[in-house]
């Protein structure tokens, strides 16, 4: 019931999004394409924000004192749904920079490392195809969700430390001090508002399909281990 | 514009295209567990 609810505000805050985003007025610089504001970074922050849990539930399944497979399934949640984020990122980037710098992709530091975020994320999800042993699936994806994070200070900062083609940090022009219109930083905060709740509807549903999966995993082998032990032979 | 409903479009149509398979997902797992 609860996560129906944050489905339903997931969908009134995106509609809203769409709303609002569609009806700014153009800019001088960017003409109705700067309306992509008010998605695109929203779906970047999502796409750390994804990285992050998978590398929070790995931290904490590594972690002696508190492993427990509720991080386990979470750090698996967090990468399925942040590969269907990081892609849209990876596409409405593109779709924003053709016209706006004449080109569907150049290979700078923050594109470049856009892109391997969707490939350690890609990466991920394959490992954990890889092995049926739940628990050394578990841990071996564990020190990979958390290796793999280092890539998100790195490519927040890209803009910064290197020359790029892509603009500065978007959150920083949610500021007293930002040039950005208001009508700007109202659509952008709706639309980081309604990504992170869709996310967060989509990881709740993700991560409860994790849990079925493991609960009929768990009926079968029970049910295996008591087949043969009616057989005779040692379980 | 028709870059900007490319990008809209796209978006609804992913998320909403992810959420469907989720359910589609829940659906043959409880299906399986009876």
């Amino acid at each position: 019931m609860k996560i129906r609810l944050l489905g339903v505000a997931a969908a009134a805050s995106l509609a809203l999004t769409l709303v609002l985003g569609l009806r700014l007025p153009p800019t001088e610089e960017q003409h109705q394409y700067a309306r992509l504001i008010a998605i695109h970074p929203a779906i970047a922050w999502v796409a750390y924000l994804a990285f992050g849990v998978m590398a929070l539930g790995s931290a904490l399944y590594l972690w002696p004192a508190t492993r427990h497979r509720r991080w386990d399934r979470l750090a698996a949640a967090g990468a399925e749904v942040g590969v269907v984020f990081t892609a849209l990122m990876l596409a409405t980037g593109s779709i924003w920079g053709r016209p706006t710098w004449g080109v569907w992709w150049v290979w700078d530091a923050r594109l470049t490392l856009s892109a391997l975020m969707l490939a350690l994320l890609l990466g991920y999800v394959a490992l954990r195809r890889v092995s049926v042993d739940g628990e050394r699936r578990a841990l071996v994806s564990a020190i990979a969700g958390l290796s793999a994070v280092v890539v998100i200070p790195v490519n927040h900062f890209a803009v910064t430390w290197w020359r790029t083609l892509h603009q500065g940090r978007s959150l920083a022009n949610i500021s007293p001090a930002s040039h950005l219109d208001g009508q700007y930083i109202q659509a952008m905060l709706v639309g980081f508002v309604a990504m992170t709740l869709v996310f967060a509807y989509l990881l709740a549903r993700r991560f409860q399909l994790e849990v079925l999966a493991d609960e009929i995993d768990d009926a079968g082998l029970a049910a295996a281990i008591e087949a043969r032990r009616r057989e005779g032979v040692p379980a | 514009m028709s870059y900007v409903y490319a990008g809209y479009g796209l978006t609804v149509v992913a998320l909403a295209a992810y959420a469907a398979r989720l359910a589609m997902r829940e659906r043959a797992l409880k299906k399986r567990a009876r």
